[in-house]
Protein backbone atom coordinates (compact mmCIF):
# COMPACT_ATOMS: atom_id res chain seq x y z
CA UNK A 1 0.00 0.00 0.00
CA UNK A 2 1.15 3.71 -0.85
CA UNK A 3 2.71 5.71 1.87
CA UNK A 4 0.21 8.37 1.55
CA UNK A 5 -2.81 6.12 1.46
CA UNK A 6 -1.29 5.20 5.54
CA UNK A 7 -3.49 6.13 8.22
CA UNK A 8 -1.37 9.05 9.93
CA UNK A 9 -0.73 7.46 13.04
CA UNK A 10 0.47 4.02 11.53
CA UNK A 11 2.95 6.33 9.33
CA UNK A 12 4.33 8.27 12.47
CA UNK A 13 4.95 4.72 13.86
CA UNK A 14 6.63 3.41 11.22
CA UNK A 15 8.75 6.64 10.89
CA UNK A 16 9.96 6.32 14.67
CA UNK A 17 13.10 7.22 15.15
CA UNK A 18 15.15 3.98 15.93
CA UNK A 19 18.13 5.34 17.81
CA UNK A 20 15.25 6.60 20.12
CA UNK A 21 13.52 3.71 20.08
CA UNK A 22 15.74 0.99 21.72
CA UNK A 23 14.25 0.28 25.07
CA UNK A 24 18.07 0.71 26.83
CA UNK A 25 18.80 4.21 24.79
CA UNK A 26 15.01 5.39 25.13
CA UNK A 27 15.30 4.62 29.44
CA UNK A 28 18.65 6.91 28.99
CA UNK A 29 17.07 9.43 27.38
CA UNK A 30 14.11 9.88 29.57
CA UNK A 31 16.58 9.88 32.34
CA UNK A 32 18.03 12.92 31.22
CA UNK A 33 15.48 14.28 30.03
CA UNK A 34 14.44 14.38 34.25
CA UNK A 35 17.54 15.94 35.21
CA UNK A 36 20.00 18.75 34.38
CA UNK A 37 22.84 16.61 33.75
CA UNK A 38 23.81 12.62 35.15
CA UNK A 39 27.28 11.53 34.99
CA UNK A 40 28.18 8.09 33.69
CA UNK A 41 28.04 5.82 37.20
CA UNK A 42 24.47 7.59 37.37
CA UNK A 43 23.20 5.68 34.71
CA UNK A 44 24.71 2.90 35.23
CA UNK A 45 23.28 2.75 39.02
CA UNK A 46 19.87 3.58 37.79
CA UNK A 47 19.76 1.51 34.55
CA UNK A 48 21.85 -1.49 35.28
CA UNK A 49 23.62 -1.74 32.09
CA UNK A 50 27.35 -2.54 32.30
CA UNK A 51 30.00 0.02 31.59
CA UNK A 52 30.40 -1.74 27.99
CA UNK A 53 26.72 -1.26 27.03
CA UNK A 54 25.89 1.96 28.36
CA UNK A 55 29.08 3.06 26.33
CA UNK A 56 27.52 1.51 23.23
CA UNK A 57 24.08 3.49 23.56
CA UNK A 58 25.83 6.85 24.76
CA UNK A 59 27.95 6.57 21.70
CA UNK A 60 24.98 6.38 19.68
CA UNK A 61 23.01 9.22 20.97
CA UNK A 62 26.04 11.08 21.11
CA UNK A 63 26.89 10.30 17.17
CA UNK A 64 22.89 11.28 16.88
CA UNK A 65 23.15 14.45 18.37
CA UNK A 66 20.58 13.55 21.17
CA UNK A 67 23.15 13.46 24.12
CA UNK A 68 26.33 15.81 24.58
CA UNK A 69 29.08 14.24 26.54
CA UNK A 70 31.62 16.07 28.55
CA UNK A 71 34.51 14.96 30.36
CA UNK A 72 35.80 16.63 33.27
CA UNK A 73 37.48 15.50 36.38
CA UNK A 74 36.26 15.92 40.24
CA UNK A 75 39.42 16.37 41.77
CA UNK A 76 41.68 13.33 40.89
CA UNK A 77 38.94 11.55 39.52
CA UNK A 78 37.56 11.23 36.30
CA UNK A 79 33.61 11.92 35.51
CA UNK A 80 31.65 11.79 32.67
CA UNK A 81 28.91 14.26 32.55
CA UNK A 82 25.64 13.37 30.34
CA UNK A 83 23.15 15.95 29.03
CA UNK A 84 20.31 15.23 26.85
CA UNK A 85 20.54 18.34 23.98
CA UNK A 86 17.35 20.26 22.37
CA UNK A 87 17.49 17.91 19.33
CA UNK A 88 17.22 14.97 22.09
CA UNK A 89 14.39 16.66 23.99
CA UNK A 90 12.51 17.48 20.70
CA UNK A 91 12.99 13.67 19.92
CA UNK A 92 11.66 12.20 22.68
CA UNK A 93 8.60 14.32 22.60
CA UNK A 94 8.00 13.73 18.96
CA UNK A 95 8.57 9.88 19.79
CA UNK A 96 6.16 9.74 22.81
CA UNK A 97 3.76 11.49 21.04
CA UNK A 98 3.68 9.08 18.11
CA UNK A 99 3.35 6.19 20.40
CA UNK A 100 0.37 7.72 22.38
CA UNK A 101 -1.14 8.61 19.31
CA UNK A 102 -1.13 4.69 17.79
CA UNK A 103 -2.04 3.20 21.28
CA UNK A 104 -4.76 5.66 21.55
CA UNK A 105 -5.93 3.74 18.45
CA UNK A 106 -6.02 1.00 20.32
CA UNK A 107 -7.86 1.64 23.29
CA UNK A 108 -4.95 1.86 25.85
CA UNK A 109 -3.20 4.86 25.41
CA UNK B 1 8.33 20.45 36.32
CA UNK B 2 8.56 19.56 32.46
CA UNK B 3 8.92 15.51 33.90
CA UNK B 4 7.00 15.50 37.43
CA UNK B 5 7.19 11.79 37.82
CA UNK B 6 10.09 10.15 36.89
CA UNK B 7 11.64 13.17 38.00
CA UNK B 8 10.49 13.15 41.74
CA UNK B 9 10.92 9.59 41.73
CA UNK B 10 14.62 9.53 40.57
CA UNK B 11 14.31 12.52 43.18
CA UNK B 12 13.32 10.61 46.33
CA UNK B 13 15.70 7.82 45.31
CA UNK B 14 18.49 9.57 45.72
CA UNK B 15 18.23 9.93 49.10
CA UNK B 16 17.39 6.23 49.41
CA UNK B 17 20.83 5.27 50.48
CA UNK B 18 19.81 5.99 54.20
CA UNK B 19 22.61 8.07 54.75
CA UNK B 20 20.43 11.53 55.45
CA UNK B 21 18.47 8.56 58.38
CA UNK B 22 21.64 8.39 59.97
CA UNK B 23 22.82 11.96 60.40
CA UNK B 24 19.13 12.72 61.36
CA UNK B 25 19.29 9.92 64.27
CA UNK B 26 22.64 11.18 65.16
CA UNK B 27 21.79 14.33 65.95
CA UNK B 28 18.39 13.51 67.58
CA UNK B 29 20.43 10.81 69.33
CA UNK B 30 22.91 13.30 70.46
CA UNK B 31 20.47 15.80 71.66
CA UNK B 32 18.75 13.47 73.34
CA UNK B 33 22.02 12.57 75.31
CA UNK B 34 22.75 16.58 75.86
CA UNK B 35 19.59 16.99 77.40
CA UNK B 36 20.39 14.02 79.62
CA UNK B 37 23.34 15.38 80.65
CA UNK B 38 21.28 18.73 81.23
CA UNK B 39 23.71 20.51 78.37
CA UNK B 40 20.30 21.65 76.80
CA UNK B 41 22.31 24.93 75.38
CA UNK B 42 24.65 22.87 73.84
CA UNK B 43 22.52 21.14 71.82
CA UNK B 44 21.36 23.95 69.66
CA UNK B 45 24.65 23.30 67.91
CA UNK B 46 24.46 19.62 66.82
CA UNK B 47 22.43 20.55 63.88
CA UNK B 48 25.34 22.90 62.20
CA UNK B 49 28.07 20.40 63.62
CA UNK B 50 26.42 17.55 61.90
CA UNK B 51 25.66 19.79 58.57
CA UNK B 52 28.77 19.35 56.82
CA UNK B 53 28.89 15.64 57.38
CA UNK B 54 26.01 15.35 55.09
CA UNK B 55 28.23 16.75 52.20
CA UNK B 56 31.10 14.83 53.35
CA UNK B 57 28.80 11.15 53.05
CA UNK B 58 27.39 12.27 49.78
CA UNK B 59 31.13 12.50 48.41
CA UNK B 60 32.78 9.67 50.15
CA UNK B 61 29.48 6.91 50.56
CA UNK B 62 27.39 7.69 47.94
CA UNK B 63 28.56 9.11 44.65
CA UNK B 64 30.98 6.89 44.48
CA UNK B 65 28.17 4.40 44.06
CA UNK B 66 25.28 5.67 43.33
CA UNK B 67 27.49 8.50 40.73
CA UNK B 68 26.73 12.06 40.66
CA UNK B 69 22.95 13.70 39.50
CA UNK B 70 22.24 17.19 39.11
CA UNK B 71 18.49 18.34 39.71
CA UNK B 72 16.37 20.68 37.50
CA UNK B 73 16.37 24.07 38.46
CA UNK B 74 13.05 24.23 39.32
CA UNK B 75 14.11 20.83 41.98
CA UNK B 76 16.65 22.84 43.09
CA UNK B 77 14.12 26.28 43.93
CA UNK B 78 11.23 24.27 45.39
CA UNK B 79 13.88 21.85 47.21
CA UNK B 80 15.60 25.46 48.76
CA UNK B 81 12.17 27.11 49.05
CA UNK B 82 11.12 23.67 50.88
CA UNK B 83 13.82 23.74 52.92
CA UNK B 84 14.26 27.92 54.28
CA UNK B 85 10.24 26.74 55.47
CA UNK B 86 11.85 24.19 57.75
CA UNK B 87 14.43 26.42 58.85
CA UNK B 88 12.03 28.79 60.08
CA UNK B 89 9.95 26.30 61.54
CA UNK B 90 12.95 25.11 63.13
CA UNK B 91 13.88 28.47 64.71
CA UNK B 92 10.29 28.22 65.60
CA UNK B 93 10.59 24.98 67.49
CA UNK B 94 13.60 26.00 69.07
CA UNK B 95 11.87 29.12 70.58
CA UNK B 96 9.05 27.40 71.53
CA UNK B 97 11.28 24.63 73.31
CA UNK B 98 13.19 27.61 74.91
CA UNK B 99 9.93 29.00 76.36
CA UNK B 100 8.90 25.92 77.58
CA UNK B 101 12.65 25.42 79.21
CA UNK B 102 12.93 28.53 81.12
CA UNK B 103 9.14 30.24 81.45
CA UNK B 104 6.93 27.36 82.49
CA UNK B 105 8.79 25.95 85.25
CA UNK B 106 9.06 29.51 87.03
CA UNK B 107 4.98 29.27 86.65
CA UNK B 108 4.30 26.94 89.62
CA UNK B 109 1.25 27.30 90.18
CA UNK B 110 -0.35 26.79 86.41
CA UNK B 111 1.68 23.30 86.72
CA UNK B 112 -0.23 20.22 87.88
CA UNK B 113 1.60 16.72 87.64
CA UNK B 114 -0.57 15.97 84.44
CA UNK B 115 0.68 19.33 82.55
CA UNK B 116 4.34 18.50 83.68
CA UNK B 117 3.89 14.84 82.06
CA UNK B 118 3.02 16.53 79.10
CA UNK B 119 5.54 18.74 79.09
CA UNK B 120 8.26 16.37 79.35
CA UNK B 121 7.01 14.86 76.23
CA UNK B 122 6.73 18.48 74.03
CA UNK B 123 10.11 17.98 72.95
CA UNK B 124 9.81 15.07 71.38
CA UNK B 125 6.53 15.81 70.28
CA UNK B 126 8.51 18.70 68.10
CA UNK B 127 10.46 16.03 66.91
CA UNK B 128 8.35 14.28 65.37
CA UNK B 129 6.72 17.39 64.00
CA UNK B 130 10.38 17.92 62.31
CA UNK B 131 10.21 14.87 61.18
CA UNK B 132 7.82 14.97 58.98
CA UNK B 133 9.53 17.58 57.14
CA UNK B 134 11.36 14.17 55.25
CA UNK B 135 8.37 14.30 53.33
CA UNK B 136 9.41 17.25 51.16
CA UNK B 137 12.18 15.26 49.69
CA UNK B 138 9.46 12.61 49.53
CA UNK B 139 11.01 10.26 51.57
CA UNK B 140 7.23 8.57 53.22
CA UNK B 141 10.13 6.94 55.86
CA UNK B 142 10.24 10.19 57.77
CA UNK B 143 6.88 10.06 58.34
CA UNK B 144 6.91 6.50 59.64
CA UNK B 145 9.25 7.94 62.40
CA UNK B 146 7.30 11.17 63.18
CA UNK B 147 4.87 8.63 63.98
CA UNK B 148 7.12 6.67 66.05
CA UNK B 149 8.60 9.67 68.03
CA UNK B 150 4.95 10.80 68.87
CA UNK B 151 3.96 7.24 70.41
CA UNK B 152 7.35 7.44 72.09
CA UNK B 153 6.04 10.72 73.55
CA UNK B 154 2.55 9.95 74.27
CA UNK B 155 4.02 6.71 76.12
CA UNK B 156 6.75 8.65 77.99
CA UNK B 157 3.86 10.98 79.14
CA UNK B 158 2.09 8.04 80.19
CA UNK B 159 4.37 6.51 82.08
CA UNK B 160 5.47 9.83 83.81
CA UNK B 161 8.81 9.30 82.79
CA UNK B 162 11.01 12.99 84.08
CA UNK B 163 13.23 13.34 81.67
CA UNK B 164 12.65 14.22 77.98
CA UNK B 165 16.19 13.89 77.01
CA UNK B 166 15.78 10.01 77.30
CA UNK B 167 12.61 10.22 74.82
CA UNK B 168 14.81 11.81 72.66
CA UNK B 169 17.44 9.69 72.50
CA UNK B 170 15.34 6.39 72.28
CA UNK B 171 14.15 8.37 69.14
CA UNK B 172 17.06 8.78 67.92
CA UNK B 173 18.71 5.46 68.22
CA UNK B 174 15.56 3.43 66.79
CA UNK B 175 16.17 6.57 63.38
CA UNK B 176 20.02 5.60 63.48
CA UNK B 177 19.78 2.07 63.33
CA UNK B 178 16.70 1.74 60.71
CA UNK B 179 19.41 4.52 58.81
CA UNK B 180 22.52 1.98 59.51
CA UNK B 181 20.51 -0.92 58.38
CA UNK B 182 19.25 1.29 55.10
CA UNK B 183 23.24 2.44 54.74
CA UNK B 184 24.57 -1.00 54.88
CA UNK B 185 21.82 -2.12 52.50
CA UNK B 186 22.71 0.33 50.14
CA UNK B 187 26.20 -0.49 50.26
CA UNK B 188 25.86 -4.32 49.33
CA UNK B 189 23.58 -3.19 46.90
CA UNK B 190 25.80 -0.51 45.20
CA UNK B 191 29.32 -1.27 45.29
CA UNK B 192 31.62 1.37 44.67
CA UNK B 193 32.64 1.93 40.87
CA UNK B 194 35.68 3.58 39.37
CA UNK B 195 34.33 5.38 36.63
CA UNK B 196 36.27 4.83 33.18
CA UNK B 197 34.56 6.76 31.31
CA UNK B 198 33.03 5.60 27.80
CA UNK B 199 35.73 3.03 27.22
Amino acid sequence: MDKLTRLPEIARALDLDRTIHEPARLVILSILHSVESADFSYLMAETGLTQGNLSTHLTKLEDAGLVDILKEFQGKRPRTVLKITAAGRTGLAAHGKALTQLFRMLGIG
Amino acid sequence: MSSGTLESRLFRRSFDDGWLDVLVGTGIALTGLFWILDWIAPSAAIPAVLIPFWKIGRDRIVEPRLGHVAFTAERKAETRRSLTGWAAFGVGVLALEICLIFLLPRQGGVRTDLLSNAAVAIPVLLIAVGLLAGLMIGARRFAVYAVLAGAVGFIGALLGIGEPGYLILSVGLVILAAGCGRLFRFLQTHPATIEAGRG
